[in-house]
């Protein structure tokens, strides 16, 4: 059985994700990145638990009058 | 007229100043200039003054106005622009070390909109470097300090045009705002910002932060002077993609026909409890005053209110880590910690948390547009608190430690997210002698009638004739 500490992501993964996403951040500065932010980055999860499956996203490139 | 006389007239008494040929455009620049030059080292709301363009302007306004050729409310006063607003010729450095030396070849067309009314554009104003901050604290060209208390924040990220405009550098200015900032810098320095519905003000030329949450709009010393200016500035422009073909009203008419009749919500719910007792004291001051001249209040309901600052954070930080990508590869020890942190961050944000956002964004759009069917405008405090201290980097509010972003900014960003204008007004001051802001909001289009609900509570009060201890 697989346990939690398995399932953790070691930095060296993260390096790789990082590097996978594009992201040009250093590993160790992406982990004080995520450590000083880790209040809004765990707070979208906020937002996950919201039920919006009626809601289209917001047409927000269209020009204002949509807004009327 | 002293300088000091000139220094705080509005726009609508310089224009009759001007048009009675009391007073020359040309003695209105040279007083302003140096004005600047007296206090600008203390305060440090400009990052380019355009002294030699200001007076050539002023020079040939002067001209034109002999000869009969007046054009309007703005001709021959002096305008300042946040420093994200191109001009042609001027550098346009959106508060960046990675933009200080860029000058533009052409206009934006919010400049050039202001030149062919006859303003005069006097300088370009400091700001949260990439307009990405709220306190003003710029690392490239010094903190913008608020003319109320030189150890406080002017707030962001239009700071530099509230201060200037609040000190008298300039008779009005021009700001940008995507989560408040131009409500919140023109409430902590006391005077008036107007962030128009999405759309009504072309947006072309100016450095975006995040497309689908930026607006450009004046900040004043007056209502009637954001009226004056937004008319200048509002309309179609082919050249923004999000601009708006509705017909622009005239500001002016109107503006002075009172509350009486009108029905005004109040937003207390959810994290609107926030504000601290001062504040809270000023605004239901403010809602009994405009009860007393004859509007109908009451609760307005916005069951997903709380998500909003939450929402606009996310859409934001990722539209802007896209503005960014290519300076945030290339030039990335270019940004100031805090704003290179909060780009790189962003970057981390999941494709489906954005279009999530996107779909809450929805959702609390059509709650307050079906809030605006019961009501004619909205009311809620422009921010929870007073300016905080220059160099403050969390508040405590309640039991929780929270950043200074959030901790001023709860109730800007719903205007952001719906698009709907929203105006601020001086309404108080707190024992300290800083100022509050009470903020209007209207629906998609209404500023006219946004205007008029700020006009009438001005013209009962006196928090905007009171001026600031700078000199």
């Amino acid at each position: 059985m697989t346990t939690e500490a398995e399932l953790k992501i070691k930095p060296q993964d993260i390096a790789k994700l990082a590097e996978m996403a594009g992201l040009r951040v250093e590993a160790a500065r992406l982990d004080a990145l995520t450590a000083r932010y880790s209040g809004f980055l765990n707070e979208l999860e906020k937002l996950r638990e919201l039920d919006i499956n009626d809601q289209e996203p917001a047409f927000v490139f269209r020009a204002g009058e949509s807004l009327l | 007229m002293t300088q000091l006389d000139i220094a705080f007239q509005t726009i609508s008494e310089l224009a009759q100043l001007i048009k009675d040929k009391k007073i020359s455009p040309t003695e209105i620049t040279h007083a302003t200039l140096d004005r600047i030059k007296l206090l600008d080292k203390k305060l440090n709301s400009y990052i380019t003054v355009m002294g030699d363009e200001a007076i050539k302007a002023a020079q040939q306004a002067e001209k034109d106005i002999k000869k009969g050729n007046y054009k309007g409310p703005l001709h021959g006063v002096p305008i300042s622009l946040k420093d994200l607003y191109n001009t042609r010729g001027i550098r346009t450095t959106g508060g960046s070390k990675i933009l200080a030396d860029f000058i533009p070849d052409e206009d934006c067309t919010v400049t050039e909109r202001l030149k062919t009314a006859g303003a005069i554009i006097v300088g370009k104003t400091n700001m949260h470097e990439f307009a990405l901050g709220v306190s003003n604290e710029n690392p490239h060209f010094g903190p913008c300090r608020n003319p109320w208390d030189l150890e406080r924040i002017p707030g962001g990220s239009s700071g530099g045009s509230a201060a200037a405009v609040a000190a008298g550098l300039c008779a009005g200015s021009m700001g940008s705002d995507t989560g408040g900032s131009i409500r919140i810098p023109a409430a902590l320095c006391g005077i008036v910002g107007f962030k128009p519905t999405f759309g009504r003000v072309s947006k072309a030329g100016v450095l975006p932060l995040a497309w689908s949450m930026d607006h450009a709009g004046p900040m004043t010393r007056s209502v009637e002077d954001a009226a004056l200016m937004l008319q200048v500035i509002a309309g179609w422009d082919p050249k923004d993609p999000s601009s708006a073909k509705v017909p622009v009203a005239n500001y002016r008419r109107g503006l002075k026909a009172g509350v009486k009749g009108l029905r005004l919500g109040i937003l207390k719910e959810g994290f609107f409890k926030g504000p601290d007792s001062e504040v809270n004291e000023a605004f239901n001051k403010t809602v009994a005053l405009l009860k007393n001249l004859g509007a109908a209040t009451s609760k307005a309901s916005i069951p997903h209110i709380e998500y909003t600052p939450l929402t606009l954070r996310t859409i934001t930080s990722v539209e802007s880590a896209s503005v960014h990508e290519k300076w945030l590869n290339t030039r990335p020890d270019d940004y100031g910690a805090d704003v290179r942190a909060r780009l790189e961050v962003s970057r981390l944000i999941l494709a489906s948390d954005y279009l999530r956002a996107q779909r809450v964004r929805s959702l609390i759009r059509k709650e307050f547009l079906e809030a605006l069917n019961k009501f004619d405008a909205l009311l809620v405090p422009t921010c929870p608190m007073t300016a905080l201290k220059i160099g403050e980097r969390s508040v405590k509010i309640g039991d929780k430690v929270v950043d200074v972003m959030s901790a001023i900014g709860p109730y800007a960003p719903s205007f952001n997210l719906t698009g709907l204008p929203a105006l601020t007004v001086p309404c108080g001051f707190s024992k300290a002698g800083l100022p509050i802001g009470l903020q209007i909001i209207g629906k998609p289009f209404d500023e006219g009638l946004v205007l008029r609900v700020g006009w009438a509570y001005e013209a009962n009060t006196d928090w905007h004739l009171r001026r600031p201890p700078i000199g």
